[in-house]
């Protein structure tokens, strides 16, 4: 036998038939399991259930970090939680928004108080020149009869 | 397999149609009991083989269904049920005479071989790497395209040559290693 053209002489051969009754002994074995196992549904109760699990998990996390991240916050503000609230249809006056905010006001009003007399040294109010224009009128006039 | 029947094979196997598994059979049983002989070389375990893999057809038909490549992956299927199989065979006690039948001569009357040759090639065929195995006999035996045997053995069409070239190669080698031992 010359094996320099191998593929030529394998071509002569072939492999084994199937048998002819092995079909009817594969079907039956193969059927029998195939109606023992019935088909699983894609959403069984198993899977509903870790789902289920894994959301509580996510759920569970997500409210601990956020009740970390708190705790943290209070830490760094030296452990004081300024929490602010709105009235709806009520305007916030300073005394209001001093209350909110949790501070003293006393400090505060001083400072506006030193702005307005200041403001007022500075720049006189209308009032301030409607006396100034009367004064004048009078000086110029003898005064209103 | 054609897409069609792969298609068809699907929906049934979704309507919990036993029907499935005979049209699976008379698409790919010769193809898949040729697949298995050639990993196996035995006709008596290629049997059993064929039992169990359609054992396995019927229990993973959730996955078969969803398969994009219907046909290779029933070849992987049968690829991993022959392998198993090797792994369970005890390593003792091979012999040359469990093998000697698998091949048979496709023109008996024309074509004369003695046994001692066709010992040899058994021979040198069993000692090839599983891989290039497969491939020569889905090439050689079952006259498979390159693209039907990439297309069962889910690889490319390049593997699938490459494969071979280097398979004969080695088959040559070791016939004349076998007849240089004369």
């Amino acid at each position: 036998m010359k094996y320099d053209d191998i593929e030529k002489e394998l071509s002569l051969f072939a492999l084994k038939e199937i048998g002819s009754s092995l079909k009817d002994k594969v079907l039956e074995r193969a059927r029998n399991v195939w109606t023992a196992k019935q088909q699983n549904p894609v959403f069984t109760f198993k899977l509903i259930r870790n789902y289920a699990y894994a959301l509580a998990t996510l759920l569970v996390i997500s409210i601990t970090s956020s009740k970390i991240d708190l705790f943290l916050t209070d830490k760094l503000i030296d452990g004081k939680t300024i929490s602010v609230t709105k009235t709806i249809g009520k305007s916030n006056g300073i005394e209001q928004l001093c209350s909110d905010l949790g501070v003293d006001c006393a400090n505060y009003k001083l400072l506006a108080k030193m702005f307005k007399v200041e403001e007022k040294e500075s720049y006189p109010t209308i009032f301030d020149l409607r006396d100034q224009l009367m004064e004048e009128f009078n000086l110029i006039n003898g005064g209103i009869s | 397999m054609e897409k069609e029947i792969e298609s068809k094979i699907k929906q049934l196997i979704r309507q919990n149609d036993p029907f499935a598994l005979e049209i699976i059979y008379n698409e790919l049983g010769e193809k898949l009991y040729k697949y298995i002989l050639s990993i196996l070389w035995s006709d008596i375990k290629a049997e059993e083989v064929m039992q169990n893999l359609f054992v396995a057809v019927a229990e993973k038909r959730n996955h078969i269904a969803r398969a994009r490549n219907l046909t290779g992956y029933i070849f992987a299927m049968a690829r991993n049920q022959a392998m198993d199989f090797l792994r369970t065979e005890p390593k003792n006690g091979k012999n040359i005479e469990d093998y000697k039948n698998v091949l048979v001569l496709k023109d008996a009357s024309t074509n004369s071989f003695d046994s001692e040759e066709l010992e040899k090639i058994t021979k040198a065929i069993l000692s090839l790497p599983s891989k290039q195995k497969e491939v020569i006999s889905m090439k050689i035996f079952q006259d498979m395209t390159f693209e039907n045997i990439a297309r069962a053995l889910n690889i490319s069409i390049n593997t699938a040559a490459s494969r071979y070239r280097y398979g004969i190669e080695k088959l040559k080698s070791k016939l004349k290693e076998f007849e240089n031992e004369i």
